[in-house]
């Protein structure tokens, strides 16, 4: 793309699409000037980026999932069939239910059903309504600070905020468990009301917050005693981020229903899927020939999406995973002894390389938003917009936690060279201790 | 008997060891201030100058020597500065410096240096002494430009561009910072009887002398007592302004 092309296409961007967006990108230094890949790295005139956000978990344009996509590009077979029987969904679909029973903890068969989405929301509304259609039941909850989706189910499992507030009323029979109160959760399904918990192993937007593993085990038992679908909305932790393929698959009972998506696609198609059990996709859709599409998507498991998906999982061999959990470890320890020397460095986060950089809030006067003339964030922490936006000229694109702004999440590729990683972390040492003095 | 203008007053002159600086200092000492100041290399003009302050003063000043156009002296200064006294009222950035040469002579480097003491170090200043006005909601910034960005004279053009860029400074970060009660003017002098005017070659001085109303260049006690007064508590309403004291150019 030369330069006058890119610059044209921000322009329109901003015309046509979202000029707050730009606008926001520009003020901020986000790199905007990206034209092209090279090593899964984003190239700028003078400069690379690594990107953290975590949807280019094989660096951007992986070599392998390209080349499928493009191998399939130059055949003739049809990327979408009228039948809606599209044979490399079939395929996607066994695949992803064979990997997910092999575990950590050896085998645990769990999923045998799979529906494909465009994007994690498609898939959590896919979970929402096939646990309403299976057990009959109105009320579906999740856990405060969750992150679900911006469709209009999904939204309406958000914490309160910007992400759900403008959009009321929300889905009837939705709403939010505290999070961690084991005694809120018996309480709310006790009265066998309730279709599915929906719950991310770790809240990602929510400030890379883990559950307690009693937790974890009182809701595996719970939504077992009462009939309650639990699913796990494992599109950030999910295909192998956490070090393990999945984050769920050591709790004790494996949850009814799975999410999956992001990465799924390699980072150049959109997919999501959800995964669960036949039996309950019989009992929701299985009754006559006219439900069974009651609830689809016309591109749902298109060819392309899936030879991306099929090539992903490729990827992520065991080699992958085991090297994706021992940076982790590396990452975590490292930033530990590192940051800890910083004012502003609250505490680490997160599983494998799934990390969250905890700050603390500062009350300076000059960090506030106020003070920056922003308006409408007058109560939201600066600290780690400010940190992002250092590490932005530094070459590495970090975002906040959209729930919790002063958490940073770090979610790195799991190909990314350790010279690389060990560069991010005399990085944002410098970086957290900068704007520490700044505080 | 009235308390002494600046009673109390935590302040810190950059530059503060001869001229303009070194006069600002002993009124500032005299006016009941808490002073410190900072110089670039001379440590016998240093010396005198602390001498001079303590004399002036309840006093010794506190002295730090470096370039105010490096961030970490800003930084160590204000840090060492806080550590003794607890806070800063007053910053005042007058170190400056100059080279009386036309355009043509004028090397690129030359432009970096004047305009990375003249400016950068007032920002770099400003910025350190910031974050506690700030806290504190208080204090008082005075920057030092001069004559020669407000008139239209003869003057190097870098020396004229630093104390522009000084004025647009002060007015901005005026704006910027008076929300917290914290007050920042620029105190632009005309020719003294320190500083550039003994650069200058002598016909030049004696035009400006012809041309200004008051028929004489300026004395640095003078303006040191203008000074005192803009950073005074008797100044509570004066931001982003511009005090040109030139003797009537």
């Amino acid at each position: 793309m030369s330069a006058d092309e890119l610059r044209e296409g921000w322009a329109a961007y901003r015309q046509f699409v979202n000029p707050l967006v730009a606008l926001r990108a520009e003020l901020l230094g986000e790199p905007v000037k990206v034209r092209s890949v090279v090593e899964g790295q984003l190239v700028l005139d003078d400069a690379t980026v690594e990107d953290f956000h975590g949807t280019q978990t094989f660096g951007h344009r992986n070599p392998v999932v390209t080349q499928a996509v493009t191998d399939f590009l130059a055949t003739p077979q049809p990327n979408w069939f009228p039948a809606r029987v599209n044979p490399h969904a079939g395929a996607l679909a066994k695949a992803l239910c064979e990997r997910s029973a092999r575990t950590s903890i050896g085998d645990r068969p769990a999923y045998d059903n799979v529906f494909f989405a465009h994007s994690g929301s498609g898939a959590v509304e896919a979970a929402m309504k096939m646990a309403r259609a299976a057990t009959g039941r109105p009320r579906v909850l999740s856990v405060d600070g969750a992150y679900h989706g911006t469709t209009m189910g999904s939204c309406s499992l958000m914490k309160p905020g910007m992400f759900r507030d403008p959009f009321g009323p929300h889905l009837p029979g939705c709403g939010a468990l505290p999070f961690g109160d084991v005694d809120a959760l018996a309480e709310a399904i006790r009265a066998n009301d309730v279709a599915a918990v929906i719950m991310e192993p770790i809240q990602l937007e929510g400030g890379v917050r883990t559950h307690a593993p009693a937790y974890i085990e009182a809701a595996c038992e719970l939504t077992a005693r009462h009939g309650t679908m639990l699913v796990a909305d494992e599109i950030q932790t999910g295909l192998g981020r956490t070090g393990r393929f999945l984050a769920s698959e050591i709790w004790p009972r494996r949850p009814d229903g799975l999410v999956l998506g992001k990465h799924l696609g390699g980072g150049l198609m959109p997919i999501s899927a959800f995964l669960t059990r036949s039996e309950l996709f019989e009992r929701a859709y299985g009754g006559h020939y006219a439900s069974a599409e009651a609830h689809n998507s016309t591109f749902s498991g298109h060819a392309l999406a899936c030879i991306a998906g099929l090539a992903v999982l490729e990827l992520l061999t065991d080699d992958a995973i085991a090297r994706v959990a021992r940076l982790g470890t590396w990452l975590r320890g490292e930033l530990q002894t590192r940051l800890s020397r910083h004012a502003l460095f609250d505490d680490l986060r997160g599983e494998g390389l799934l990390v969250g950089i905890g700050l603390h809030a500062s009350d300076h006067p000059w960090l506030s938003f106020e003070h920056f003339g922003v308006d409408g964030l007058a109560d939201q922490p600066t600290v780690g917009v400010i940190v992002c936006h250092r590490l932005y000229k530094r070459g590495f694109y970090a975002f906040a936690c959209g729930h919790d702004w002063r958490i940073l999440r770090i979610l790195p590729r799991f190909n990314i060279p350790e010279p690389v990683l060990a560069r991010f972390v005399d990085v944002i040492d410098d970086e957290v201790g900068y704007v520490s003095g700044l505080a | 008997m009235t308390a002494p203008r600046l009673a109390g007053k935590r302040c810190l002159i950059t530059g503060g060891t001869r001229g303009l600086g070194l006069a600002m200092a002993t009124a500032f000492a005299r006016h009941g201030a808490k002073v410190a100041i900072t110089y670039r290399r001379d440590r016998d003009d240093a010396e005198r100058a602390a001498a001079a302050i303590a004399a002036a003063g309840a006093e010794p000043p506190l002295v730090f020597q470096g370039s105010v156009a490096d961030a970490a002296h800003a930084r160590d200064t204000l840090a060492a500065v806080t550590a003794a006294w607890g806070g800063l009222d007053v910053l005042v950035n007058n170190a400056g410096i100059t080279q009386i040469l036309p355009v043509a002579l004028i090397e690129e480097d030359d432009w970096d240096q004047v305009m990375d003491v003249n400016a950068k170090g007032a920002f770099l200043f400003a910025r350190a002494a910031l974050k506690g006005m700030i806290r504190a909601r208080a204090g008082h910034i005075l920057n030092i430009g001069t004559f020669a960005s407000e008139r239209v004279i003869e003057a190097p053009i870098h020396y004229a561009a630093s104390k522009a860029a000084l004025r647009g400074l002060t007015e901005a970060l005026a704006r910027e910072v008076g929300r917290y009660g914290i007050q920042v003017n620029l105190l632009a002098p005309g020719l003294l009887d320190v500083g550039l005017a003994q650069m200058l070659p002598k016909h030049r001085v004696a035009e400006y002398v012809r041309q200004a109303a008051l028929g004489r260049v300026g004395r640095a006690d003078e303006l040191a007592e203008i000074a005192a007064f803009l950073v005074s508590d008797g100044n509570r309403f004066m931001a982003g302004a511009k005090i040109v004291a030139d003797g009537g150019l």
